[in-house]
């Protein structure tokens, strides 16, 4: 009964539940009192119905391990005592920070000459950012002096007045890097895309320093907007400078007032942005559920437009490939399914999937085996695994040449820089294979392969860990505010980087500690880390986990 | 005596985590401490002193006891 997915030992396991039940049967017939007949039939017709049990049991047995094992995705709940702690701490925190704000102000949160001005910022939001954000900000924004691949280079720095300032000690230390996305390793500053960019600005110049309608358009953009097209199997591609603005400034010019748009819950910060300034209708459903999508989708057909009630202009569907913060790789054959049978577009955000997922690192339709054409418009990003910037937007050929006249992003921000197009161009290559190696095919087998033993290592451990099992973003639940600064703090003396998470980015009960996953990464530096999270995690609480787990080495 | 040792410090850093005193300053760990520390030994002392009166009353609130022990709490009640 140890590996779940294996048919044989589970049907054992069933016969050995008979044996039992008809050991026990017999044992109860061979006793002193005699048999009569009305007692023999009884207990046959008895035994016949536990059969019948039995075999429904093992129906649903069966049935409940299909559907176990067709959703790769776990989202363990925490345990009701942790819930409450993480309260009581947040309590804690506010009632303290409160009588801290009241009687002890330090001289550098006091503001002078501000008489008459209205406060710039938001007072609870002063408060939480002053009086509870402060206690842990050594954990977040530090900085770093080299390049961020397998390992980093921290600058160390120490606070003598409790988190107000900082000051740089002039010491530095190396770290294992868990933190950066860059999911293919090509944050690198040696190598043959190194060596192209340096190439790239002696010919080209560092910037372009115009619109791409203006004079900023050079032969590297047009290079890279067709190969973009290509990597993806879209029929065009047009490239901006700047991945967060990629989508807060091209949905406004896709969708507009009387338009519906259905959003995903943990949709990340630049589609809702983007989303506020279409003044388009938003309409959100739970994360990942198909039930409640389809649920909005069918109300407001039926309902049509809020004040007037006439039918929507259009209905838009935006998802995001892998969730940053949650892990959680979208189901997009049932999404492509309700567009199909509903009518509507879809504009998938492909930010951290894009080069870290598929077979081939085409993003998530290549994942799912989805002709990219069922995507209305597949939006991306350079900066993640292509160790670059900028963003891309594929799709028909009529929906980029709209974009090419309409879009804010391409009209009035400067494009691109010729050593930045020039690093995608050649880590997209790379990836496709297009250099004569296979070298990236090698890097995405790296990192699927990282990724599986990461995430078997880790909930052997015993940790809960939100996602997909084929996820490289790893986010690891450790509910209570304190317990992020602890674990990062702890993790950095030990020598690894890594990136924690809480409330306002998270809800406040789901403190998390979020692990991105590289092809740069080596086995041995993925078991320092693991072994530094088992010592940790006896020692901090952090194994809350109730899963079942299995005792076998895990193969890399 | 090094485990006894290990283990409560172990206890006290779970015990500081908890309640978020790990990222206080000096005095707001003191208040914390002093908080908790006095209400749980409120909570204990009146426990000890009023539970039993309290518990043999609710017994024969209920008639689960037949003999009526003379308990402080019922002479002020009558």
């Amino acid at each position: 009964m140890k590996k779940s997915n294996d048919v044989l030992p589970r049907t054992n396991g069933i016969i050995q539940a008979y044996g039992f039940i008809n050991g026990y049967g017999n044992s109860h017939t061979s006793n002193d009192k005699p048999v009569t007949i009305d007692n023999y039939t009884s207990k046959t017709s008895a035994n016949a119905k536990f059969k019948d049990q039995f075999v429904l049991l093992q129906k649903t047995f069966l049935d409940h391990n299909k559907a176990k094992k067709k959703s790769k995705e776990s989202f363990e709940e925490a345990p009701l005592i942790t819930a409450c702690l993480t309260y009581l701490g947040f309590y804690f925190l506010m009632i303290i920070g409160y009588l801290n704000q009241l009687f002890f102000v330090p001289k550098v949160a006091t503001e002078k000459n501000r008489d008459g001005y209205v406060p710039l910022y938001d007072a609870f939001e002063r408060f939480y950012s002053c009086y509870v954000y402060r206690r842990v900000k050594d954990c977040w924004n530090r900085p770093i002096c080299s390049v961020p691949s397998d390992t980093l280079v921290l600058k160390d720095r120490i606070t003598n007045d409790y988190g107000w300032t900082f000051e740089f000690t002039g010491t530095r230390t190396k770290c294992i890097n868990l933190g950066s996305y860059n999911y293919l390793g090509f944050a690198q500053n040696s190598g043959p895309c190194a060596e192209d960019s340096i190439q790239a600005i002696g010919k080209y110049g560092i910037s372009t320093s115009s619109t791409r309608r203006e004079l900023g358009t050079n032969t590297l953009h047009n290079e890279l907007e067709v190969l973009t097209a290509q990597f993806l199997g879209a029929e065009d591609a047009i490239v901006f400078g700047m991945g967060f603005a990629t989508n807060a400034l091209n949905l406004p010019s896709l969708i507009s007032p009387g338009c519906l748009v259905v959003s995903d819950e943990k949709n990340h910060a630049s589609i809702i942005l983007g989303l506020r300034l279409s003044g388009a209708t938003v309409k959100v459903y739970e994360h990942n559920n198909m039930k409640s999508l389809e649920q909005v989708i069918e109300k407001s057909i039926v309902n049509g437009q809020t004040l007037n009630g006439k039918p929507w202009k259009k209905i838009l569907i935006i998802l995001e490939g892998v969730f940053s913060m949650e892990g959680s790789i979208v189901k997009l054959p049932e999404i492509v399914d309700i567009k199909k049978k509903y009518g509507t577009y879809i504009y998938l955000d492909e930010a951290h999937s894009v080069g870290a997922t598929g077979p081939n690192g085409r993003g998530i339709t290549d994942y799912y085996g989805i002709d990219p054409k069922d995507i209305d418009i597949m939006m991306g990003t350079f900066t993640k695994s292509f160790g670059s910037a900028g963003g891309y937007i594929a799709g028909s050929k009529n929906l980029i040449d709209y974009l090419r006249t309409n879009s804010h992003a391409h009209c009035y921000a400067s494009s691109m820089a010729p050593a930045v197009a020039q690093q995608i161009l050649t880590s997209m290559k790379i990836i496709m294979g297009l250099d004569g190696t296979d070298e990236g095919k090698q890097r995405i087998d790296q990192l699927a392969r990282n990724t599986r033993y990461f995430r078997k290592r880790l909930a052997q451990i015993g940790v809960i860990t939100y996602g997909h099992e084929d996820s490289p973003v790893v986010p690891m639940l450790v509910y209570l505010f304190s317990k992020i600064g602890a674990v990062v703090r702890t993790l950095t003396k030990r020598k690894i980087a890594v990136v924690g998470a809480g409330f306002p980015a998270t809800p406040i009960m789901e403190g998390r500690i979020r692990f991105c996953l590289s092809a740069a990464h080596t086995r041995e530096q993925l078991d320092y880390f693991l072994q530094a999270i088992d010592e940790i995690g006896s020692t901090l609480g952090l194994k809350y986990s109730r899963k079942p787990q299995d005792a076998e080495t895990i193969e890399y | 005596m090094d485990t006894i040792k290990k283990w409560f410090s172990l206890l006290y850093l779970r015990y500081e985590i908890v309640t978020c005193a790990s990222m206080f300053e000096p005095w707001e760990k003191i208040f914390i401490n002093v908080v908790i520390f006095s209400s749980l030994l409120l909570l204990i002392v009146s426990s000890c002193i009023f539970l039993p009166n309290y518990l043999s009353y609710l017994l024969e609130l209920f008639g689960l006891t037949s003999d009526r022990p003379d308990t402080g709490f019922r002479e002020i009640k009558t």
